[in-house]
């Protein structure tokens, strides 16, 4: 999707002479009306811990942040495809590239799904969590000055996390793919020099079984929030400046273990991650 | 990331070039908040670069990166700035410096790298990762048509991981460390009837202080980014130009962080010496 979104906005400059004037991409009168956006920047974790396998059996609660290297600030993207139907109908598409590549020696003995990595052994870690969405919400309040929207997501999570020791001796990973329902909250207020401010929050906490998208009991949950400053270049064209908080938790034992080669052997899962992210983006519409 | 801003600069001056009037590329002529984008490219040597960590005395090596780990070959160089000047006379800009390099060697002697032996005739991978972020501001105290002058203050997030590794994966050492640096910045800015300018921006500090190096305790200090650059507008809102930068800097002393993260060094005294000169072309567009 990230390429199939930058393509989009290179064929959008390339086709703006056709509506310059109006808006960028989108003809005035239009009753559908298309967004892009791309907004890069950095990734601090402010806390991520993971456990796989019960802790009763000697599964180690692994600080990702103390222990696995996440204690520097990492790249971050994001890319976002959307249309406006009537001025209140909101469709968008996410991708969130998220992933993660650290070194470290463990300093103690660290046992991940079954697997002892001794204290002293160097390691390569991947935490690769990047993840889709598709988000409908509804402007129920839309004016020149304030803008307010509710809705609902589905994200469908992609993770690849992998415990490797650096010899190549010893490896566990753990993938998964899977939906993730979400509300989605909206509002903008609009200044008279242009400058917009908004808040942009998805999320949710579910702990019963049907909600997240599993058949068996499973506790989560997911928070990505964003407080944006934008302000209009020119007309369809906007800057903006984000800070976001994103994290999320998932605790449980799941029924699916061993169901493929790269799924977990232990049945409990423990993961808890929060970061927060400084991003300078493009919009155009 | 380095993608997404270079995609950036694309749609951007596009759309500028669309768009163009009386105005700039960019800005409304008579808005009061100009926003700007800058992205250059080019090549960095190595003038010295050398590294230790834990005491001397204890058998630690001072590693010396450009005679001893491959950093004796030109590098790529990049770096982005976003940021906006409001009335014309106050600048804010967000910088962002990717500098990691990657290297490959043998050792040809012992190396001692943080209480981690390293033995000779060992094949090493090396990284040497010290990108950074910097916000400025700076006010420009002299503005007339052909000359400039500005000075601010700065704040510069260092972003550490320096990674030495056996390529058979034995050992590994492993330092990250992420932290504020407050600097003093300057600028000026000269133009020629023929539009060509000439610029120096020059980033700098040196702490030997506990407070101002963003540290509880005392540890010395010193960075130093200056740059002379040669532009010309090929257009209103749109420049080029070619830059030439040393970039540098220098830390010695006795950490009082130890062994908090797993990546952090084992061992508290550290000392490590860079010095850089890059040229880069690059353009600006506002």
């Amino acid at each position: 999707m990230k390429r199939l979104t930058i393509m989009i906005m290179l064929l959008s400059i390339l086709i703006a002479p056709v509506f310059a004037g109006e808006g960028l991409i989108n003809q005035k009168d239009s009753p559908i009306k298309f967004r892009f956006e791309t907004e890069t920047g950095l990734v601090g974790v402010l806390e991520h811990t993971y456990q796989s396998g019960s802790g009763a059996e000697g599964a180690y609660e692994f600080d990702f942040v103390k222990e696995g290297g996440q204690d520097i600030l990492f790249p971050f993207e994001r890319y976002v495809a959307a249309m406006t139907i009537n001025g209140k109908h909101n469709i968008g598409l996410l991708y969130q590239p998220l992933e993660v590549n650290t070194n470290v020696t463990f300093r103690e003995d660290v046992m991940i799904d079954s697997v002892i990595f001794g204290q002293g052994t160097p390691m390569d870690i991947k935490y690769g969590f990047p993840f889709y969405r598709i988000t409908y919400s509804y402007s129920f309040v839309k004016n020149d000055r304030l803008e307010l929207a509710g809705g609902l997501a589905l994200q469908a999570r992609n993770a690849s996390i992998v415990f490797k020791q650096a010899n190549g001796e010893q490896m566990t990973v753990s993938q998964n793919v899977g939906p993730v329902p979400a509300i989605n909250l909206y509002g903008r207020y609009n200044f008279n020099s242009g400058l917009y401010l908004s808040l942009d929050a998805t999320g949710l906490y579910a702990s019963s079984a049907i909600i997240n998208g599993a058949s068996f009991s499973f506790e989560g949950s997911i928070l990505d929030a964003s407080l944006r400053a934008g302000y209009p270049l020119r007309k369809g064209v906007d800057v903006f400046a984000n800070l976001r908080f994103l994290g999320g938790t998932a605790k449980g034992d799941s029924e699916y273990i061993e169901r493929t080669w790269s799924e977990p052997t232990q049945s409990y899962t423990s993961n808890v991650l929060a970061t927060s992210s400084f991003t300078l983006g493009l919009s155009i519409y | 990331m380095k993608k997404a801003i270079n995609l950036i600069m694309v749609l951007t001056v596009s759309l500028g070039v669309l768009f163009a009037g009386e105005n700039g590329l960019i800005n409304r002529h008579e808005s009061l908040v100009k926003v700007f984008f800058e992205v250059e490219t080019g090549l960095f040597g190595v003038l010295s670069h050398t590294y230790q960590t834990g005491r001397t005395e204890e058998g630690a090596s001072n590693f010396d990166f450009v005679a001893q780990g491959g950093q004796d070959i030109l590098f790529p160089f990049d770096r982005y700035v976003a940021g906006l000047t409001i009335n014309e006379k106050h600048k804010i800009g967000l910088l962002y410096q990717p500098l990691t390099v990657n290297t490959d060697v043998t050792f040809r002697e012992d190396v001692l790298m943080d209480s981690t032996l390293f033995s000779a005739g060992t094949p090493m991978e090396i990284k040497y990762g010290f990108p950074f972020y910097r916000f400025t501001y700076s006010y420009r105290f002299v503005n007339r048509e052909r000359f400039q002058l500005a000075a601010g203050l700065a704040l510069q997030a260092r972003n550490a991981n320096i990674v030495f590794k056996a390529v058979d994966g034995s050992a590994m050492t492993v330092a990250n460390n992420t932290g504020p640096v407050p600097s003093i910045n300057l600028y000026g800015k000269y133009t020629f009837p023929a539009g060509m300018y000439m610029s120096l921006d020059a980033t700098g500090l040196y702490a030997s202080s506990a407070i101002i190096n963003g540290a509880s305790f005392a540890f010395e200090g010193s960075i130093l980014d200056a740059s002379l650059r040669a532009g010309y507008p090929l257009r209103k809102g749109l420049d080029v130009f070619a830059n030439l930068r040393f970039l540098g800097g220098t830390s010695k002393g006795e950490s009082q962080y130890p062994d908090r993260n797993w990546s952090e060094s084992n061992e508290r005294y550290g000392e490590n010496y860079l010095s850089t000169m890059s040229f880069t072309l690059g353009l600006s567009i506002y």
